[in-house]
Order: structure tokens, then C-alpha cells, then sequence
């Protein structure tokens, strides 16, 4: 086995050029899917600005919700004297609100979500529970 | 050494009174005046070739003019269009204000809640004066979903009022809770550095902070730039909503 590499030249070449058209095709592919490895870290540059962007709203709506509410239960508190029902009740109320936005920010297509995707995004929101959306 | 001593308004220059009001010139009021000509300066000049293969300058003014109009079109439909103006001075205006705002020892007009509430009531008069003005009385709509069975509509209508009162509260809170609490951590760090460097042996650990603060600013810059793309998006959204309330 040893020299049977060694006596059998013309085969040899053959093999030589097999490989390197063997390793030059690996090289392609190589390069090929870094590519992609590349293109794909750039949607995931995307995707964190847009996700973030969510989680801010998200964030943000809760938080308005529950303030307006107890702000209006307080106002009401004080302008008919219902010490402490009017808070309860509006500051429940505008949980809720908070919620329910945030509840619609979520069941949307990511397209209407976010604005300014394109309508492949819309084509693959798979039918919304939201129906005024 | 204060990291909330860079948010004070401070008079400069002589003081104006006109009819009681004090109009005299203050640091925001100098910043939001060179945020507006920066903006300008960046919109004329770069447009000004009108070249068709666009130079650095024409091509960045071009891209977020695209971009906003894109955004606009594809949330609102053709008819919210006639916002654009609006909804890209809004979106200049934020972005560069946040980005000025970067700047060591400048001042961020976007971190004052009246600045960016004002903003917000821009958006939303302007939603409820076109709304009613295209819809009439439709645009209650708005509040009561169709398809809604009478009894839950109680429960639903006070809600649906609550969070379209919580709209321009939520738009202008997350704009300017997102600034603020950037520079202060950004002063915070700085202020580490100052500790440890007057702090003997410590002194080692004072490039840590910097690294952070370092790695900061990168988030900073994320979030300015973002936070005037939500303000925008958010703009588009709500004035859909006067466009078709309630379907």
C-alpha cells in the first residue's frame, strides 16, 4: 500500500487536479455561507432596533395606562368626595386600559406593529385575533 | 458631579419680558434653535446639487427622507400623505436633538417632558381636529370596536377612552424617560471614574467604567436614533387612526 501512491504517476496528477477543484468548490460554499452567515447578522441588527422598539412601547403603554387612570380617580375623588373609590376604581380601569393596549400592540401583524416592514411580513401575519386592526 | 445638574434651564443673555411672560433666551430654547438649523442646514445644503448621482450629504438627506415616506405611505395608505410634512420635521427635529444630545456638554432638548409632551399634543390635536373635521361624529368610532355585543361595550368603551387619553402620555414619557435616564447613567459612570482615580490603589479599576461608558454611548446612540423612529411610527399610526377610525 505504502508505494502504490508512488509507482502510478498519471493517476497521481488526476488526483492532484481532483482536489483542487474538490477544495476550490469548498472555498465557494465557504464563502457563500459566511455571506449569508453576514446577511443574516444584519436582520439580526434589525430585528434588535425593532424589538426594541417594541419593548419600549410596550413598556411605555402600561405605564400611561395606569397613570391616567389613577389620575382620573383622584380628580374624581376630589370633585365628589369619594375618598378613596374613585382611585380604586379608575386606577383598575386604566390597568386594564394598559393591558388592553399592549394586548393589541402584540396581536397585530408585525408589519402594522412596527410601521415600516415590508409586505412580506404582511402576507405571512397570520390572521390577526384583533379584528378592528 | 451632579448627574442631574445637566438638565437645568438656565437664562443666557439679557432677560425679555413680553406682556408678564419671560421669553428671555435659555440654554433649551439656544439648543432647540440650533437643532432647527442644523436640520435645515442638512436638508437645503444637501439638496442643493440636486445631483443625479447624489454626493454624501445629498444621499444621507435623501435616505431619511425615503425612509419617513415610506413609513408614512405604508401605515397610513396615500391618503396620510399629506402628513409627511408633519410627521418628518417631528422626526428631524427628535433625531437630531437626541443626537446633539450625545454630544459632551451639550444640552438635550428631548430630555424635558414639556418639550416632548408638546410634541405629543401636536400629534394628537391634530388627530382630533382632523378626525372629526373628515369623520364628524364617526370618529367616535373610535372608542366602541364594531362587532362588540352591548354589554361588554360598557366595559370596553371606558377603556378605549382611557387609552387613547394614555397616548400622547405614553408617546412623550418614552422619549424623554429614554433620555434622561441615558445621560444620567452616562454622567453616573462618569462620576465612577472621578471616584476611583482620587481613590489611592483603586485608581487601577477607574478604565472600567470607561470601558461602560464607552459601551453606553454605542446604546445611546441605538436609542436616539430609535426613539425618533418610534416617535415617528407612532405619529403615522395614530393619525391612521383619524384617517379610518373605528373599522
Amino acid at each position: 500500500m505504502g508505494n502504490g501512491i508512488q509507482d502510478g504517476d498519471p493517476r497521481d496528477a488526476e488526483l492532484k487536479a481532483r482536489l483542487d477543484t474538490l477544495s476550490k468548490a469548498i472555498s465557494a460554499g465557504k464563502s457563500e455561507k459566511e455571506a449569508e452567515e453576514q446577511a443574516a447578522s444584519r436582520r439580526d441588527d434589525a430585528s434588535v432596533g425593532r424589538s426594541m422598539g417594541m419593548g419600549f412601547r410596550v413598556a411605555s403603554e402600561l405605564f400611561a395606562g395606569i397613570l391616567v387612570g389613577g389620575f382620573i380617580g383622584w380628580w374624581i375623588d376630589r370633585w365628589f368626595g369619594t375618598e378613596p373609590a374613585g382611585l380604586i376604581i379608575m386606577l383598575m380601569i386604566g390597568a386594564v386600559s394598559g393591558f388592553w393596549s399592549v394586548y393589541k400592540l402584540a396581536a397585530k401583524p408585525a408589519s402594522v406593529a412596527t410601521g415600516a416592514q415590508g409586505q412580506d411580513e404582511k402576507a405571512t401575519g397570520n390572521g390577526s385575533p384583533d379584528k378592528r386592526g | 458631579m451632579d448627574p442631574i445638574k445637566q438638565f437645568t434651564v438656565s437664562k443666557i443673555g439679557p432677560s425679555i419680558s413680553f406682556f408678564g411672560h419671560d421669553l428671555s433666551l435659555t440654554n433649551s430654547s439656544l439648543f432647540m434653535i440650533i437643532v432647527t438649523a442644523l436640520v435645515l442646514l442638512v436638508m437645503l445644503y444637501g439638496t442643493r446639487g440636486k445631483a443625479l448621482v447624489p454626493g454624501r450629504l445629498q444621499a444621507g438627506a435623501e435616505m431619511l427622507y425615503e425612509f419617513i415616506a415610506d413609513t408614512v405611505r405604508s401605515t397610513t395608505g396615500k391618503e396620510g400623505m399629506r402628513f409627511l410634512p408633519l410627521v418628518f420635521s417631528l422626526f428631524m427635529f427628535v433625531l437630531f436633538a437626541n443626537l446633539i444630545g450625545l454630544i459632551p456638554g451639550t444640552f438635550t432638548v428631548t430630555s424635558q417632558i414639556a418639550v416632548t409632551f408638546a410634541f405629543a399634543m401636536i400629534v394628537m390635536t391634530t388627530v382630533v381636529i382632523f378626525g372629526f373635521m373628515k369623520h364628524g361624529l364617526h370618529f367616535l368610532d373610535l372608542f366602541s370596536p364594531s362587532g362588540v355585543p352591548g354589554v361588554l361595550k360598557l366595559i370596553i368603551v371606558p377603556i378605549e377612552v382611557i387609552s387613547f387619553i394614555a397616548r400622547p402620555i405614553s408617546l412623550s414619557v418614552r422619549l424623554f424617560a429614554n433620555m434622561l435616564a441615558g445621560h444620567i447613567a452616562l454622567k453616573v459612570f462618569a462620576g465612577f471614574i472621578v471616584t476611583l482615580t482620587g481613590a489611592g490603589v483603586w485608581a487601577i479599576l477607574s478604565p472600567l467604567p470607561l470601558i461602560m461608558i464607552v459601551a453606553l454611548m454605542a446604546l445611546e446612540l441605538l436609542v436616539a436614533c430609535l426613539q425618533a423612529f418610534v416617535f415617528a411610527v407612532l405619529t403615522c399610526i395614530y393619525l391612521n387612526d383619524a384617517l379610518h377610525p373605528g373599522h
